[in-house]
This record gives structure tokens, sequence and C-alpha cells, in this order.
């Protein structure tokens, strides 16, 4: 090892250290290119963030005054829709992640781009049910589409509030294989990090748009992939995000569109929750 | 099993208020928050049981330090009795955490979680029975001198906190959180220049809050669009609401202004003028969030536009107390002499 002067990609004239391979048989030096570490540097990043944080903060406090999310209170009790999601540009698709069971070594695909048109979403891959052969995973065959978590200034997770609405609002495309819709609530205790909410989602297929609308109360509670025992009604009033599952166990391609997803308010439906909230046996 | 719990609740409140030792009275607390826990969990739910942790948490840390503050005490002047204490850094530590239990700011940041994962019923019984036994001791001490500019310092900040915390502010139950913040703080606003009035305002405060939890049960209400449907429910208690929360903005001729207009009398034949200034923009700031509310319950749907599902309206078997608190916390702004003799207060 050799302690020598470099220059580093901002030519700045900096003390580093590169490593010098010889041997009888290579006489090439191998020099690693050396990050800067001058003051300015060090201090900018920091200060960087620190200013876009307050910007955030600035930005929360004004739309605190302002109404909640941002929006004056007599206009956000008298909406009856909100589209949440919509897919206008190249942007809207970094809010979107993709997973598939090759996290667990399966071999399905998925990846999600613009529709034709520019303004829609498609998600689209192939499944295989095959499972991995490490002796541990018995079945295989997934793919998800869930939506990022939006953090606010200082990381701070924010959440949507969905409580004056009670139906969950898709204009989706499909080719005729069901799907599941999740959503994410926020949750306190670490056990509870796998609970999610979900619902079906059962495509027509063919060129037509199908509107699916789904009450709150018909998601029901599965924690880890296993539906619960013990149901309870969802709290809308901390949503952290949305996803949609393709694991119908049927091997071959498939192909989802979404034009928006949002939330609505269903006068007529009065349910609170669909599903039996009995005890469990002892 | 229920009696039993609600027994330890009432048990333990009664132990610490009628207690002069540290010991009985940190025991009485210990018993009563043991108590409310397993209620605060029914039904089972993943909120109800993160604000049951939450409540544990901050009550548990308040309890500790009382006993901590108190041994310290009992270490440098051997004293156990309440009025007898006499070392300003126990009296401090208790005093804060006291706050942290009755949940002024700047330790709120408990009392909206808890109170928006629980129902109604046990939202109410934190709002009201929970105060009492915190209240009792810190009037205890409240007489120590040094106690003084913590007091108008968390006074105010409570108020101003409680104002623009509730400022756009959907869920009721939070609501009623930061109102609970907004009210205390003028009670401890003048809880070292005359215990009785902080008693009585904290009477008045206790039945206001008592019946707008009725109501919004009656209503089966937990959030702002519900108010806006509740004049399809029942018509009687939709006009209740909106005078019960007029009454809590602390607007005349209502009872929520008198718990206003004797603290600030108070304050102000004590010549704390910018003080008083304060709390009373910080009520402004309250004052045009329920004015907001009993507008959006009242005018903002014509009842003529019937954007929901009609109810069936069943026949509702009405309480005595209840109403007999409604009528008190409406109508008793006229009796205020009357209740400031019997408490042998002078303004």
């Amino acid at each position: 090892m050799l302690l020598r002067f470099v220059t580093c990609s901002c030519r700045h004239a900096c003390l580093g250290v590169s490593w010098m391979r010889s041997s009888p048989w290579r006489t090439a030096i191998h020099t690693q290119k050396v990050a800067c570490r001058t003051f300015s540097n060090r201090t900018f990043r920091p200060m960087k963030a620190l200013s876009a944080n307050m910007a955030l903060l600035k930005e929360e406090a004004m739309d605190k005054l302002l109404g909640p999310d941002g929006i004056p209170l007599d206009i956000y009790l008298l909406r009856q829709t909100n589209v949440i999601w919509k897919f206008d540009d190249e942007n809207s698709l970094k809010k979107w992640e993709v997973s598939t069971d090759k996290e667990i070594g399966g071999k399905s695909e998925a990846s999600i781009s613009l529709g034709k048109s520019g303004r829609t979403l498609l998600f689209q891959g192939s499944l295989n049910t095959e499972p991995a052969r490490d002796g541990k995973v018995r079945y295989s065959g997934y793919s998800t589409l869930r939506s990022k978590r939006v953090k606010g200034s200082f990381g701070k997770s924010k959440h949507y509030d969905w409580s004056p609405f009670n139906v969950l609002h898709l204009r989706v495309r499909g080719d005729g294989r069901p799907l599941m819709v999740f959503i994410i609530v926020e949750n306190f205790f670490s056990l509870h990090d796998d609970d999610l909410y979900n619902y079906f989602i059962y495509t027509r297929g063919g060129p037509y748009w199908q509107d699916v609308k789904i009450p709150f109360s018909k998601f029901f509670l599965s924690s880890r992939g296993r539906i619960q025992d013990a149901q309870s009604a969802m709290w809308l009033d901390k949503v952290n995000g949305l996803g949609i599952t393709m694991g119908d166990q049927v091997s071959g391609p498939f192909k989802f569109e979404i034009d928006f997803i949002g939330i609505a308010i269903d006068p007529a439906h009065s349910e609170h929750f669909a599903y039996e909230l009995y005890g469990k046996a002892k | 099993m229920k009696l039993t719990l609600f027994s330890g609740v009432f048990l333990g409140t009664t132990t610490t208020m009628l207690s002069s030792s540290w010991f009985i009275a940190w025991l009485g607390l210990e018993i009563n928050m043991m108590a409310i826990i397993p209620l605060m969990m029914n039904p089972i739910s993943q909120r109800s049981l993160e604000s049951s942790a939450k409540y544990f948490i901050s009550q548990a840390v308040a309890s500790s330090t009382i006993i901590l503050a108190s041994s310290w005490n009992w270490f440098i002047s051997g004293q156990w009795i309440i009025s007898h204490t006499s070392d300003n850094f126990s009296i401090t530590l208790i005093s804060l955490a006291l706050l942290l239990k009755l949940g002024l700011a700047p330790l709120h940041f408990w009392l909206p979680e808890v109170l928006q994962g629980v129902n109604l019923q046990m939202g109410l019984i934190i709002s009201t029975w929970q105060k009492l036994a915190p209240l009792t001791l810190l009037i205890q001490i409240s007489s120590n001198t040094g106690l003084k500019p913590i007091l108008i310092f968390i006074s105010v900040f409570s108020v101003l906190i409680g104002g623009f915390g509730g400022l756009n502010q959907t869920q009721l139950r939070k609501l009623l959180a930061y109102s609970s913040i907004s009210h205390l703080g003028w009670i401890v606003g003048v809880i070292f220049l005359s215990p009785s009035l902080s008693w009585l305002t904290t009477l008045v405060y206790l039945t206001i809050t008592y019946s707008t939890f009725v109501i919004l049960i009656e209503l089966n209400s937990t959030k702002i669009s519900d108010l806006m449907f509740s004049w399809s429910k029942t018509n009687w208690s939709h006009s209740k609401c909106i005078l019960i929360l007029l009454s809590l903005g602390g607007l005349p001729p209502f009872t929520g202004f008198f718990l206003k207009l004797s603290i600030s009398n108070e304050l102000l034949s004590n010549s704390l003028i910018s003080m008083t200034i304060l709390l009373m923009l910080g009520s402004l700031i309250s004052l045009f969030f329920y004015l907001r509310l009993s507008f959006i319950t009242s005018l903002l749907l014509t009842p003529t536009n019937l954007l929901i599902k009609g109810s069936w309206k069943t026949h509702h078997h009405s309480n005595l107390l209840n109403n007999l608190l409604f009528l008190f916390s409406i109508f008793l702004l006229p009796l205020s002499p009357l209740m400031l003799s019997l408490s042998h207060i002078s303004l």
C-alpha cells in the first residue's frame, strides 16, 4: 500500500491511498478513485439535507393552517371523490415498486411502464408457480405492485386520511385473471408489520375498461398471507399505501392496466364491517 | 369483570384524592392505571391495543417519576406528607410528572393519539374522570412559589397548542383531546392563585366535556363528516350538539364562558395581564374551530339534501343525569355568582 497524492473527481489535490498490485506476471498498478474529503463536501451535504427538510416542514405547517391535507375544510368535507394515484408521466411510476417471488428464489417476472396512451400504468409480466428448490419454499408464483411510503420532513411518515370516504374506486383493464388488492395501514407493534387488508379484483378481459368499486367494509385482515380469525374493521385515518398482487396459481403471462385509483363516498353504503366479529374458539 | 375494573378505576382515583401521603397517592394512581388499561382494549383492535400501550407508557413514566421525586423528598426532609413537600427539585419533578399525566403541553403528544384509538365511552372516562386525581395532587403542591413560572409557561403553551392543534382536525376525538389540553391550560393558569376557583372551573369543564361526549355517543359520530349528516338521526341530539359546541368554545351566554371569565378576572386582579392576553388569543383560535364545527353541523348541508340513506328514528330513552348535566353545561352562566359564593371565592 502506498500513500501518495492523487487527483480526485472534484479536481482537488487530495491525500489518497492507492493499492499497488504488482507481481512477477503483472506490472499494472491498480489505483482507486479516492472520494474527495474536503471540508466543503463534508458539511455541504448535511446542510443541503437540512434546508430541504426545513422547506418541507414549512410546507407542512402552511398546509396544516390551510386545512386537512392542505385543502380548505369546506372543500374537504363536501368532496365526494378523490383521485389518489394517476399516471400522467414517468414520475408517477416512481411512486410504485414491483416485487416478485424472485426474492424467495422463484422465477416470476414483472415490470411497470406507462400504457400506450401515456396516461395509464401497465403492470405486466409472467407468473411461474415452480417453487425454488431449497427445501423450504413450497409454494411460489406471485408478483406485487405496491405504492411507496410517503415521507415528510425529517423522514417522518405521512399517512393518507381516507376516513370521510367508504369506497375504493379503481378504473382498470385486465386479461381476465383475478388479482388481489390490499391496503396497508399504520401499525404500532412490529408484530403487525405484515398485516394487510385484502380484497379481490376479478378482471373481465377484453378491450373495455371496468370500474371496480370496493367498499372498505369488505376488506378482510390477513397477516403474512394468512387470513386472521380475529377480524376487525380497517381504520382509515392512517393509511400507508395500497398494492395489487397477481398470484392466482396459474403460470403464464399477465397484463393489468390501471387508469386511476381513487376513493369515493357511496351514501347508500352504510355497512361498517362485512364479516363476523366473533371471539376465537378457546 | 368489567365491574371489577370500573371499581378499580373508581378506587384508584378516590384513594389518590383522599390521601395525604405521597406513597398512598402513588398507589391510587397505579391502581387506577392498571384498572383502566384492560377497559381501553375493549373492543380489541390494533388501534385500541396501540392506545392502551401508549397510555400505559406515559402514565407509568409519570407515576415512576412521582415515586422517585417523593422518595427523594423523603430522603432530604423525612416527609411523605404531600402538603409538607419542601424540596424544590422534588416539587418540580412531581409537577412535570403530573402535567404529563394530565396531558398538558409540552407533554401532550400522547393524548390525541390515545383518544383517537379508543371508543367514545372510554374517551369520556379518560377526558373526565382520569383528570381528577392528578389535578388534586397538583392543587395540593401549587402553593409552592417555585412552581409559579413553570405553571404560567405550561398554561400559556397548552392553550396555544390546544388552539393550533385542533385547527383543521377532522377527527372529533382528537379535536376533543386538543380541547382538553386547552381547557386544562386555563385551569392550571389559576391553580397557584386560587385553588378553589380551579376546582370550580374543573367541575364546569368536566360537566361540559361529559355532555359533549354523551351527545357524540348518541349521534355515533367520530368525525366531522358524521356531524354533517347528524340532522337525519335524532333532531334533538343534533340541536344539543350545536349548543354544546358553542359552550365548549366559551361563547357567552353559555356555561363555558364562565370558565374563561372567572379565570381572566382572577388573573387580571393579580396583574398577570400579558398572560391573560395570551390565554385569550389562544382561546380565540379554539373558538374559531368550534364555531366552524357548529356551522358544519347545522348549516353546511341543508335538511332537504338527502345524500345518505335515512336511518330509523327509534324511541330514545332519555337519561335524567345526562339531561341534567346538559342543562348545566349550557345554562349555568346566570348562576355563576351563586357558584362563586358557594365556593368562597371573591373576584
